[in-house]
């Protein structure tokens, strides 16, 4: 026999599926408009009343990686553009960032759960207090700094920066997440010979994949959208893809369909990851809700 | 569970006299004890007596602020954990949670670089013994803690380590299950003659379990013993009291002279007995504290519906029938007094019935020092 439902719960549950739909919506249009733009040609991009209904040409992606000339013998390709090398960088420096901010937030969350620091609640403090200040405020005694060093328009001087400010987030995430783990695991390790760094990798390390896949993608989401020292600090050399996005925004108009091929190809690779680890990003996110 | 055919290697452990501190506390007090090769010591203990820090400055867990830890002789204060050659039962197992049974099993033979052969063949034979053949491919969390207290053992034997220490590994475990894996727990190390020391809150356990006992109260050892010995001779008020279920009675008592013999009078009531003679040699000889508690354990009394000869009056407070026995509370002035009897006593409450005590079960302590006398 199919289960009776009430008059009221036939609504609440129609309700529900209505409020779905509403936040998907609102969620994803910005998304299809933003994947559309890329796939329309300027006139299309540029009507009004906006269209709906276009037909898609690869034209904004074929100028993304191309140099692309029109003269009297018709249009051609000439060279690539800057944009992939862009797009690399921001992968090199966003991977390499991201694994030296989780490599080292979790050793140093795992020194202040498991021994006894000098004043570790102060540390503690200090490295949180890294991220109370507006990027903004730094950026330019960093910036001389960087001039200084040599560091300006390197890959190593982003890697650095952006490592900064995503340990004192790693430390705390992963601190979290570790003092949650009995040390037992690691005493048992250690009594049955391991040393305390091989007890650290064969048996905290395993148990705290989750926090290590959220905090991943949490560091890789804010080097890789990170905007204002890039574009203070990169030329050319280092440059990443979300300033050179921007800078489509140029005086001879705005290239909306270009900025829209760019913004959606920067959109795949942090999806990409997330979707990759979400199985331990799940649990990793809930963390501590749950009695364990 | 059957033996192990192999047989693990046996080693001898002596403390001499550790003290741990944590911040201002003081965990231990200058704790001794020995273990003997192949010996089952108890360390037993209420909780906060200082017994895990024990067992953890033997693991290495801990270092000991003050005194010595020997393990065949050598001392091993500044060794570290892994290289003191000891199988630790933890009081939740500490079984890696990513790992399948097989692979906690192994983990210590992996560890040390044992061949794949050795290691299935060493898996395959613990888990024969602990009748675990069927879980190897679970992980820990698809387990009963039943299963898991196996495993946790497992893990600890198959190394054939030179000593066990077992941190509360029962209590986990429902009674029923507690009692059992008791006795199979006991069997293996017999079986086994490898050296543990074995961490309980539970005189029952300690008990039936140990070799030997040492009890352990607020960092302080306060007599280590048989079984037999704690029971019946308990060194101190602590230990009479901690030690038996029910435990000792104990009542305020003081020396008096009655119809020209001293003899001992348990404070505001009608009960007098004779001196034991340590008591009496203490009298003698002008040591005997004015101020004294007199022990008596349950099945040293016993009570009667009819007067007899040396009884003395009681009043029934209320009767507790356990099935096998049933333990009397009587009303001896305004000192209860628990007095084991057959099933079959009945009495209602209020009801005067007479006690009479078996001498040889008395106790006396000073009050003062808490000592036992004599």
């Amino acid at each position: 026999m199919l289960p009776m439902f009430s008059f009221r719960e036939k609504l609440l549950h129609r309700l529900s599926i209505l409020v779905i739909v509403v936040v998907l919506a609102i969620y994803l249009i910005p998304l299809y408009w933003l994947i559309a733009t890329s796939l329309k040609t300027w006139q299309d991009i540029d009507s009004v009343p906006p269209k709906w209904v276009f037909r898609p040409v690869a034209d904004n992606y074929q100028r993304l990686f191309f140099t692309v000339v029109t003269d009297q013998r018709g249009t051609r390709v000439v060279g690539t553009s800057e944009y992939p090398w862009r797009f690399l960088n921001s992968i090199i420096i966003g991977l390499v960032s991201t694994v030296l901010a989780v490599g080292l937030g979790t050793l140093c969350a795992y020194a202040t759960s498991r021994f006894r620091v000098a004043a570790k609640d102060d540390l503690l403090f200090f490295i949180l207090s890294t991220r109370m200040l507006p990027p903004m405020v730094v950026v330019i005694p960093i910036f001389l700094m960087y001039r200084a060093l040599g560091l300006r328009d390197t890959h190593l001087g982003l890697i650095i920066l952006y490592t900064t400010f995503n340990v004192s987030f790693a430390v705390w995430l992963m601190k979290g997440y570790l003092d949650e783990i009995p040390k037992d695991y690691e005493e048992a390790a250690m009594l049955d010979r391991l040393s305390r760094f091989r007890a650290f990798v064969k048996v905290v390390l395993p148990q705290a994949l989750p926090a290590i896949a959220t905090t991943a993608v949490f560091c890789l989401i804010s080097a890789w959208n990170e905007f204002a020292f890039s574009l203070i600090l990169t030329e050319s050399q280092a440059a990443t893809a979300p300033r050179t996005i921007t800078s489509k925004l140029g005086s001879a108009g705005i290239d909306w369909g270009q900025i829209a091929a760019g913004a959606v190809l920067f959109l795949l690779p942090v999806a990409l990851f997330t979707f990759i680890v979400r199985h331990h990003l799940l649990r990793g996110v809930t963390f501590g809700t749950i009695k364990r | 569970m059957s033996p192990e055919p192999t047989g693990g290697t046996m080693a001898e452990l002596v403390v001499e006299n550790i003290v741990k501190t944590f911040g201002d506390v003081y965990a231990l007090k200058g704790v001794s004890f020995s273990v003997k090769n192949g010996e089952f010591v108890v360390l037993l203990g209420p909780s906060g007596s200082g017994k895990t820090t024990a067992l953890r400055c033997v693991a290495g867990l801990e270092k000991p602020d003050r005194g010595h830890i020997f393990i065949d002789g050598q001392r091993v204060n500044e060794m570290p954990p892994a290289d003191r050659d000891i199988a630790f039962v933890f009081q939740n197992y500490a079984l890696y949670p990513h790992l399948t049974v097989f692979e906690n099993l192994a983990f210590p033979l992996r560890a040390v670089g044992t061949g794949k052969a050795e290691v299935n063949e060493r898996v395959q034979n613990v888990a024969r013994i602990l009748h675990i053949e069927h879980l190897l491919h679970r992980r820990p969390h698809h387990l009963s803690s039943g299963e898991m207290q196996r495993v946790a053992l497992g893990r600890a034997i198959i190394r054939r380590p030179k000593l066990f220490l077992m941190d509360e590994p029962l209590s986990n475990l429902d009674a029923l299950l507690r009692a059992e894996m008791r006795a199979e727990l006991k069997r293996l190390q017999k079986d086994l003659g490898t050296t543990t020391l074995f961490v309980t809150h539970d005189q029952l356990e300690a008990m039936s379990m140990g070799d030997r006992i040492a009890v352990l109260d607020q960092g302080q050892i306060q007599q280590i013993g048989s079984p037999d010995e704690i029971y019946h001779r308990p060194a101190n008020l602590f230990v009479a009291s901690f030690v038996g279920s029910p435990a000792m009675n104990l009542v305020p008592c003081r020396l008096a002279e009655e119809n020209g013999q001293r003899r001992l009078i348990v404070e505001d009531s009608n009960w007098s007995l004779p001196l034991p003679p340590e008591v009496a040699r203490a009298a003698q000889e002008g040591r005997a504290p004015s101020r004294l508690v007199l022990g008596i354990r349950a099945e040293d009394l016993s009570v009667s519906l009819s007067a007899s000869d040396g009884a003395v009056a009681a009043e029934v407070y209320v009767l507790e029938p356990l099935g096998a026995e049933t333990i009397v509370n009587v009303l001896i002035g305004p000192h209860v007094l628990k007095v084991r009897t057959r099933p079959t006593f009945t009495a209602s409450i209020r009801q005067t019935v007479y006690m009479t005590w078996n001498q040889e079960g008395v106790r006396v302590f000073d009050a003062q020092t808490e000592k036992a006398l004599g």
